[in-house]
């Protein structure tokens, strides 16, 4: 196990190496001069190569990556090119109000996905399973700021129950933010709910199937106790390998929801970089991405192992 | 055993949800409503929100966007205020009043004594003129070293008074002091991109560079009102920043904002329906200026240009891309909220068949092919999608191809060399800035390469003439050129607002930045 565990890491290591190359070489590659875009773009040339030098642009590209990539191990991720203020704090902040919108989207969309996939198994092939495998599909693939758009109107401006906009102070704790949070989490829950919903379907079906199952049935298990005991530890797994891939994917997909809604998290931190070409903030926010993907995967992994000793690698 | 409790877990978690998806929020209002203590007046205190998109730069020298305007205009004060219809206001000016003398090359300024910079430290003609000084200077790089170009010396021959010597004489000179740049800095403040010690009616308390600015009053600024009461009356404003205009639209219809600026046209239909918005809207010279790059083929030929002017329903585009929330040009750079420098005209009438006949002559008989560059953001490829089908009536195939707007004006200044394209060109306070930066043989932004030496001259002894009259006379010749063989069709947008009902005093302005003056503002509760 600790070999495996120790193959992973290092595994984790070189991905986050390989994406901070590319990360660095993308960022290098956005249209427009970062300099021209501080001063404006009616700035004199010499005002413009003047910061261009100060800013270390003027460098070759490999050594302003290894200074990024040094400064990033040692903790010190650089200042943003903008406020001239250092990068981490900021970026550590805005991950904790994204984690807080993840986490609460996660208690909507996976116990309902659950609920739902588990009904849509029982009932398969009958009305109640179209209606949730149709509707939960449709908002899978209905995007965020089409979904959101319509949350807004309907239950913010229409009926006036939620807040239109959730450009809350970053400094919000928990218990300020969930107002503002709650549409937010419904919508990116739309687009996670028939995911779930689905893998927890076809999991359920599966060992609905299985003959221990029928013999369990056979012996005279009332439903309820075959589904908790027998079916559910069962078929719960690939669910589980999902909601922990999917913190991952959260984290990415609250780009464009928190853009929609003015929320400070991670993702309209990375939007406002790019506009601003705010290299650093980029960079050490995508990096923030890759490394919870890459650890997502990894529990994702750990869990599926311990929930399920048929798997289950080294001794 | 674990699992057992993994799904124990599972099951009150789903309760959990059930319970969070069903309640009702509550939603709190984001002010809190502190009780008026010891009131100015009925007028005072309040906070004002807004949103709008993030500042690029804080520091007056490199301001550029809106957005940095708006900020500015707040902690600082102007030595020559521009009012709402473009006319130098001596009440709002730093400088209590001012004289030139008679060859209009010596500009002599009395300041008002007293006024405090936020940091408690008097303000003098040493600050003005470190100003200018630093606005002036190639070394610093600020977009105003041209315009200042024409001062030979600022000096101060004592505390409140403060002298600029002229190369030439320039009749727009006041309202260049008022460009939006020249926010008075203090002369011993050393980081101008942290520090923001001015004189303006605001403080700044709080700046974090993506999420929000926080202003609080100047409990000690310089003006009052009517009645003798102190200004601002407002307690403080905070701009919460949104890349995106439709969330800031929403905020302001679901009350979390007050007051939004630069109202893209799109939105103001439904915020007109909305019975607690009021939209505010006034001519502006805010163009998107359609032009031809007139020194290759094929607008090098004067008949392509007027062929393709020919075949354009200007109304028509005002109508469908600007949502009639403006003007059409008389394919010219001078729209009609100059009023006297306008040329008053009727709409050049469309006429398919003359801009054919236009066209043959010129050797298109057979239909031409031009593509057009041009940005992304609203409403530039409306307009040029409309264009397109009613060139495509003329027989020209236009195509389209659209780039982010930071490609368009990036470090390869792609809109100065395509052969058609259209360009947004912000509002000025008086024409002459257009002719000198986009229109002379030699100009700096002279997108379409027009050189006509006519129009040189003409521009040239415009920028000079003291005489009102004969200074109308000059334009209106240029705008008779322009119209004649020019490489532009112009449409003028309206500067645009939406606010609260709840937030009075609130006066619409033609200016560039159309960011309106807050110091008279107030909440009516």
């Amino acid at each position: 196990m600790l070999t495996y565990l120790l193959r992973r890491f290092g595994f984790i290591f070189l991905t986050l190496i390989l994406a901070s190359i590319i990360i660095f070489s993308v960022t290098q590659f956005l249209p427009g001069d970062v300099a021209q875009i501080i001063l404006g773009q009616f700035a004199t040339e010499v005002a413009v190569e003047n910061l261009r030098e100060e800013l270390g642009l003027n460098k070759p590209l490999h050594m302003q990556y290894l200074n990024w990539a040094g400064g990033f191990i040692r903790g010190d991720w650089g200042d943003s090119l903008v406020s001239r203020l250092p990068v981490r704090p900021m970026v550590m902040q805005r991950l904790g109000n994204s984690a807080m919108l993840a986490g609460l989207a996660l208690l909507i969309y996976v116990p309902l996905g659950i609920i739902l996939g588990v009904i849509a198994a029982l009932k398969r092939d009958k009305m109640p399973d179209q209606l949730i495998t149709g509707v939960s599909m449709a908002f899978v693939g209905l995007p965020e700021f089409v979904s959101g758009l319509l949350l807004i109107t309907f239950l913010a401006i229409g009926a006036g129950w939620f807040p239109a906009n959730s450009s809350i102070d970053p400094d919000s704790t928990f218990m300020e933010s969930l107002p503002y949070l709650i549409l937010p989490a419904i919508t990116v829950s739309l687009s996670g709910l028939g995911y779930i919903a689905r893998m927890t379907r076809s999991g359920t079906i599966d060992v609905l199937r299985t003959d221990y199952v029928r013999a369990a049935e056979l012996k005279g298990l009332s439903g309820s106790q075959v589904l908790i005991r027998h079916v559910l530890r069962n078929s719960l797994l690939p669910t589980v390998t999902i909601v922990a891939m999917g913190i991952g994917w959260l984290l990415g997909g609250l780009i464009v929801t928190e853009a929609v809604y003015g929320y400070p998290g991670l993702g309209r931190m990375i939007v406002y970089g790019i506009q601003r070409q705010d290299l650093p903030i980029i960079q050490a926010a995508s990096m923030i991405v890759v490394a919870v993907y890459s650890f997502s995967n990894l529990a994702a992994d750990i869990l599926y192992g311990l929930l399920n000793p048929r798997i289950r690698v080294g001794k | 055993m674990i699992k057992k409790y993994l799904l124990l877990m599972a099951l009150v978690l789903m309760a959990a949800l059930v319970l969070v998806s069903c309640a009702p929020a509550e939603v709190e209002e984001p002010v809190d409503e502190e009780p008026v203590e010891d009131a100015i007046s009925e007028r005072h205190g309040g906070i004002l929100r807004s949103a709008y998109y993030a500042p690029t730069n804080l520091d007056p020298a490199f301001l550029s966007t809106v957005a940095d305007d708006q900020i500015g205009r707040q902690w600082s004060d102007f030595l020559v205020y521009v009012d709402e219809d473009n006319i130098p206001d001596q009440s709002r000016s730093v400088a209590e009043n001012w004289e030139v003398d008679e060859e209009g090359t010596e500009w002599t300024f009395s300041l008002r004594e007293g006024i405090l910079f936020h940091d408690g430290k008097e303000m003098t003609s040493r600050d003005v003129v470190f100003t200018f000084d630093r606005l002036s200077d190639p070394d610093v790089g600020a977009a105003t070293v041209g315009l200042y170009s024409n001062i030979i010396e600022i000096s101060a021959p004592d505390d409140y008074t403060v002298v600029f010597q002229l190369e030439d004489p320039n009749p727009d000179f006041l309202l260049d002091l008022g460009d939006y740049h020249a926010l008075i800095m203090d002369a011993d403040n050393e980081d101008f991109a942290t520090n923001w010690n001015g004189t303006g009616p605001f403080m700044i308390e709080r700046y974090e560079p993506e999420d929000r600015i926080i202003f609080t009053r100047n409990p000690n600024y310089w003006m009052s009102d009517d009645q003798g009461n102190p200004l601002p009356y407002l307690d403080g404003i905070e701009i919460i920043f949104l890349s995106e205009s439709s969330a800031q639209v929403e905020a302001l219809r679901g009350g979390q904002v007050d007051y939004l600026i630069y109202l893209p046209t799109e939105f103001v239909p439904m915020l007109e329906e909305d019975p607690n918005i009021d939209v505010y809207q006034v001519p502006s010279n805010t163009a998107y200026v359609l032009r031809m790059r007139s020194d290759q083929p094929p607008a090098d030929d004067n008949r392509v240009r007027q062929a393709l002017k020919a075949g354009t329903n200007r109304s028509d585009i005002v109508e469908g891309a600007l949502g009639g929330y403006g003007a059409a040009g008389r394919d010219t750079p001078i729209g009609p909220a100059y009023e006297l420098y306008y040329l008053d005209v009727p709409e050049p009438q469309r006429d398919v068949e003359r801009a054919r006949e236009l066209l043959a002559e010129a050797g298109y008989g057979d239909g031409l092919d031009i593509t057009i560059h041009t940005q992304e953001s609203s409403p530039v490829p409306a307009i040029a999608t409309i264009w397109q089908e009613q060139m495509a009536e003329i027989g020209a195939n236009v195509d389209i191809q659209l780039v982010p707007s930071d490609v368009y004006y990036g470090a390869d200044n792609m809109w100065l060399e395509v052969d058609f394209g259209i360009t947004d060109w912000g509002s000025r306070p008086y024409p002459q800035p257009y002719l000198d930066l986009a229109y002379v043989c030699d100009a700096q932004w002279n997108e379409s390469h027009f050189c006509d030496p006519e129009l040189d001259e003409l521009a040239a002894a415009a920028a000079k003439e003291m005489d009102t009259d004969e200074r109308v006379r000059l334009y209106h010749e240029i705008q008779e050129i322009f119209m004649e063989r020019g490489p532009i069709i112009t449409f003028f947008v309206n500067n645009l607002w939406g606010a609260n009902e709840k937030v009075r005093g609130l006066v619409p302005t033609s200016g560039l930045g159309t960011a309106m003056d807050l110091r008279p503002v107030y909440l009516e509760e």
